[in-house]
């Protein structure tokens, strides 16, 4: 793998390259313009997000005279390190690349820089390059912008293209499709190594990523009129949407699918389930774009050139929120339905942003703007992207057009095109799902909703008291915070206004 | 009795090799020696690499910076330990006071508590101090929860000494500190050797000290390791395998070198009764 | 010889300021907090008794957390024992290269509890693991990790543990059997006594009051049973393996839930604290 990692690096360095001759002019110009500055940034351990802050660090500074200083902790500890540093203001960082679902805890108490200014004297930012839902959702809360999107975060689908061809079926459309194509592949040999091998892959391990696996079922259920209308909360009382016939008929999917799979699968994270498809064990599975350049890692992968990708697969039926009971699909109800199947691809975490503590110097906080800035811009991004150690997802409309790093990274001309068309798909939706962005959403999704997950997985808990355990541990920190706040977070983070 | 010699060197060969076989099959997949069970019956993969080693680097670029500091943060620690329990080792088994057995037995329980019970305060302590994300925060700390298991070991060294070099010293005229460090540590030193081992051992395998009282600044192997496997990891089993090994290779390497010395950690139970 | 007062002080000093800043004084800290709404945020704190407690006690998380550690460590410390003693046994007498023997068979112990989770994990699944190496062999078809099981999963951390520590109780138990004298071997031979009696008349009577001592180390350390665990099924599947250090842990430091993380953290301590009281009368029973 050093050997790929290596190449991918000559590769990154040679576009950068290009990059910098091309837009000499606005470079020289604004040579050492940060000297002596140090712009300290928060993230997690990599080696995915760090990798590419670090390795980018020294050129900015060749750039600019900042020094970008990368400090990293563990995922589960930056929440909360962040959260304290910012609350007692010991402000030892400056900026931070962090999970935008924790605006909603950051904004309202104003922790964060308010980036719209800049953003707009910043042509090389190309910020309308960013697809709307990350310029207009993602970095917005309250219809102000904080972050600087980094990464496309979405879930979605793939399969094995070579098996769907062999057997004559078609990707999934909806869950149904999904689960008979599972029950279709489950048990048999889909790597020729005489091992009987999965229908599906997932992620369902307690404490992992459970949570979001779910949501990406629920929401094609729950959500049909647009983001701002919430998969979460009803955004007229705060009510959850995870206790209904939607939910109920997600939590059976979910259940059926823990069956179609391998027989440890609820101790599996995404590490596991990426491992085992790319190894080519499964014949579906459920993801963010990671699997993408997993799938052409030549030193790993057993599937390269036989992966698809597919938007997250949808359903004929919602809720319908008038009498809270699911509906057959029509255009008042699912008014962005594709062939009568509702579409809701879920922007799970979010993407790795960044964004700039409030009360940093103004010099820090130009720096770290700029570095932020430098991250994102077309040039470097577009290398980032197809790196799978970055962990960075296409965001821009330009990682789409522009195929050469892509076919550099080696995907193949039509493993490119299937892949960057399912994130086409899903980035282009005007149903795609935020992620909940409220304050305590640790509390919500990481304790309460995966908890009752897996016990329901495990089989602790049915299907109703599942349902039940979740709204009523949702409703009790609702009410503790105070409903009316929570409530108006939530509309912010939708941009809702009414 | 020669003939009796014979099974048990063979049951004993028997009880270690299962209980290092994961570790034997660990340290083949950190040499790239893996099993590939696509063929049958299984067989094994590739000839021998250093290739995973040096891909610890390129997976956690800052982990050989964390080896070091995992080092010197566990001799600092275990040296601090070790220091500040002899004084205390010495003064218990010298004084006659009653409950004193009961106090040495508290240190064992205190000994026995988890780090998990206080560390959340201590965090938040720490933070309100300015010692939080700084080394000597880290070290105190870690000192500080192995300092009641060594002052039991060494408490136990002090008491099975006689007691005549000590009053002869004290007849000579020489104050406390000389005797603890004239007479009565020569005689405890391979003790106090085996300390240090156990102890560095015990700070270098720490988690949740550094995870919670760190948020960046200082990083230990553990704490490394810990956040790769409860994030997307995306490492892959041969590098893990090297990391690990790595990390485990100072501490078999001090424990081959100090093998006869840790015969003396020894929990010695307090004997006798307590004097009144 | 005496020590005057003054020489006490002295030589407690360091030990008193170590344990006292960072251990004792943070725990009392933490107790005075929990039975107020502090948390290291808010700035307005007011007095709760034990709202916190009852919170924690209430939760059926936390009591699913509490019986499992109670199987854990009433499973995992008497195999411990058990097996560090067996090995122990087999050590007793000089056999070729014994202190060598006695470190390899440290090795398990000197792996960190959380490469531990890392191993194991991979150890159990299915293309790298060692189970599925043999059944392969034998040409049976492979088995899922019995982590994602959830009936086998506490079963399997339990077996973790005791793998890891079973060889430390050896290391601990050796030096307290190989001191006892030969002629005790030699009259119990003598008696034409058979290999259990001599443990059970012999062996056991020697060690007991160590192996108490070792019982409640590991006692303690299993009550707080935390970092492999964490790796490998982070409480799952279902509730499976919830322990109340993880309790603890996700409560403080992830959901930000400072008091009830405070709370339960304590409620291990108290644990402790009735196992340790039990551990000193029993072993003053022992040497009277």
């Amino acid at each position: 793998m050093s050997r790929q990692l290596a190449r991918a690096l000559v590769l990154a360095l040679a576009a950068a390259v290009i990059a910098a001759c091309s837009n000499g002019t606005s470079n020289t110009s604004s040579n050492n313009k940060f000297s002596g500055v140090t712009v300290r940034v928060l993230t997690f351990t990599g080696p995915q997000i760090a990798e590419p802050l670090q390795r980018r660090g020294p050129d900015f500074e060749r750039l600019t005279g900042a020094k970008i200083e990368v400090i990293t902790v563990p995922f589960s500890d930056l929440y909360q390190k962040l959260l304290t540093d910012f609350a007692t203001k010991t402000n030892s960082y400056d900026a931070t690349v962090f999970d935008p679902q924790w605006m909603g805890d950051y904004v309202p108490s104003g922790y964060l820089e308010d980036l719209g200014g800049r953003i707009q004297g910043d042509s090389a930012l190309q910020w309308s390059d960013i697809a709307p839902f990350f310029r207009d959702f993602s970095a917005s809360f309250k219809g102000h912008i904080y972050t600087i999107p980094l990464d496309g975060d979405f879930q979605m689908v793939y399969y094995r293209t070579d098996l769907l061809q062999k057997d004559g079926l078609q990707p999934p459309h909806t869950w149904d499709d999904y689960i008979s194509i599972a029950q279709h592949f489950q048990g048999k040999d889909l790597n020729g190594d005489g091992k009987a091998d999965y229908g599906s892959c997932l992620a369902m391990k307690r404490s992992a990523q459970s949570y979001w696996m779910y949501s990406s079922i629920a929401s094609a259920f729950i959500q049909s009129q647009g983001t701002k209308q919430g998969a979460f909360f009803d955004t007229n009382n705060m009510e959850p949407l995870y206790n209904n016939p939607a939910a109920a008929k997600a939590l059976g999917i979910y259940k059926t699918l823990s069956k179609l799979g391998p027989p440890d699968q609820l101790n599996n994270d995404v590490g596991d389930s990426r491992g085992l498809f790319v190894t080519g064990r499964c014949a579906l599975s459920l993801d963010w774009g990671d699997i993408g350049p997993l799938a052409v890692d030549k030193t790993q992968s057993k599937v390269i050139d036989k992966v698809g990708a597919v938007i997250l697969p949808g359903s004929k039926q919602v809720l319908d929120r008038s009498t809270m009971q699911l509906a057959d699909c029509n255009p008042t109800l699912c008014p962005y339905a594709t062939n009568g199947v509702n579409h809701s691809p879920f922007a799970a975490f979010g993407g790795w942003s960044g964004a700039i503590n409030h009360a940093a110097s103004t010099k820090v906080k130009d720096a770290a703007y700029a570095f932020l800035s430098y991250m994102s811009q077309p040039a470097q991004s577009r290398v980032d992207v197809t790196i799978g150690k970055t962990g960075f997802n296409p965001y821009r409309t330009s990682h789409f057009t522009n195929m050469g790093p892509w076919l550099a990274s080696g995907m193949s001309q039509q493993a490119a095109q299937n892949y960057l068309g399912a994130i086409k798909d899903s980035l282009n939706s005007p149903n795609m799902v935020l992620d909940m962005r409220i304050p305590q959403t640790a509390f919500y999704q990481q304790t309460a909703q995966d908890t009752a997950l897996a016990q329901f997985l495990a089989g602790e808990l049915s299907v109703n008291q599942t349902m039940a355990q979740i709204t009523a541990q949702w409703d009790k920190k609702t009410d503790e915070i105070g409903r009316q706040s929570q409530l108006g977070a939530y509309k912010a983070s939708l941009s809702v206004t009414k | 009795m020669v003939a009796v010699r014979a099974p048990r060197l063979i049951a004993v060969a028997a009880v270690t090799g299962a209980f290092l076989l994961p570790l034997a099959w660990t340290g083949l997949a950190a040499v790239g020696v893996l099993p590939d069970d696509s063929t049958r019956p299984p067989s094994w993969t590739g000839p021998p690499t250093l290739d995973h080693i040096a891909e610890i680097g390129v997976a956690e670029p800052t982990f050989w910076q964390e080896l070091a500091t995992s080092t010197v943060a566990a001799i600092v620690a275990a040296c601090l330990t070790v220091a500040v329990a002899i004084p205390s080792a010495f003064a218990l088994a010298r004084s006659r006071f009653r409950g004193g057995r009961t106090v040495t037995q508290g240190f064992l329980v205190l000994a026995s508590l988890p780090v998990m019970a206080y560390v959340i305060p201590l965090a938040d302590l720490s933070r309100r101090v300015h010692l939080i994300d700084t080394f000597a925060g880290v070290t105190l700390a870690e000192a500080a929860v192995t300092a009641p298991l060594a002052v039991f070991v060494l408490h136990g060294a002090v008491a099975q000494l006689p007691t005549e070099w000590e009053e002869a010293a004290l007849i000579d005229g020489a104050g406390v500190l000389r005797i603890l460090g004239r007479v009565v540590l020569p005689l405890i030193a391979p003790s106090v050797a085996a300390t240090l081992v156990v102890m560095f051992v015990l700070d270098w395998n720490m988690l949740l000290v550094p995870l919670v009282l760190t948020s960046g600044e200082v990083k230990t192997v553990p704490v490394a390791l810990s956040d790769f496997f409860t994030f997307e990891r995306e490492l892959d089993w041969p590098t893990a395998a090297a990391a690990l090994m790595v990390s485990l290779a100072p501490l078999a390497v001090l424990v081959g070198v100090f093998h006869r010395v840790l015969e003396r950690f020894v929990l010695q139970a307090p004997a006798g009764r307590d004097i009144g | 010889m005496r020590l005057t007062r003054r020489d006490r002080l002295l030589l407690f000093a360091p030990l008193a300021i170590l344990l006292g800043g960072w251990l004792v004084v943070p725990a009392l800290v933490g107790l005075t907090a929990t039975l107020t709404t502090y948390t290291p945020l808010t700035t307005s704190v007011a007095f709760a008794r034990w709202q916190n407690y009852s919170d924690v006690l209430h939760d059926p998380q936390f009591a699913e957390a509490v019986r499992n550690v109670a199987i854990f460590t009433l499973v995992a410390v008497p195999l411990e024992l058990a097996l560090g003693f067996g090995i122990a046994y087999l050590l007793r007498r000089p056999i070729r290269g014994r202190s060598w023997w006695r470190g390899l068979l440290l090795l398990p112990w000197l792996v960190s509890p959380i490469a531990t989770g890392v191993m194991w994990h991979y150890l159990f699944s299915g293309a790298t693991g060692v189970v599925n190496f043999v059944l392969g062999w034998l040409g049976r078809p492979e088995l899922g990790s019995p982590i994602g099981d959830v009936r086998l999963a506490l079963a399997t951390t339990i077996a973790i543990e005791v793998w890891r520590v079973a060889p430390f109780v050896t290391f601990l138990l050796l030096p307290g059997l190989v001191a006892i004298p030969e002629e005790r071997w030699e009259q119990a031979t003598l008696a034409g006594t058979s290999w259990f009696q001599r443990i059970v008349k012999v062996a056991l009577p020697e060690v007991a009051p160590l192996m108490l001592t070792v019982g409640m180390l590991l006692t303690g350390q299993s009550l707080g049973a935390f970092d492999t665990i964490l790796i490998l099924t982070g409480g799952g599947p279902g509730t499976a393996t919830l322990t109340p250090a993880l309790y603890s842990y996700d409560r403080a430091f992830v959901t930000n839930d400072w008091p009830a993380g405070a709370a339960s953290a304590w409620l291990i301590a108290a644990g402790v604290a009735v196992v340790g009281a039990a551990y000193i009368r029993l072993s003053g029973r022992w040497s009277r």
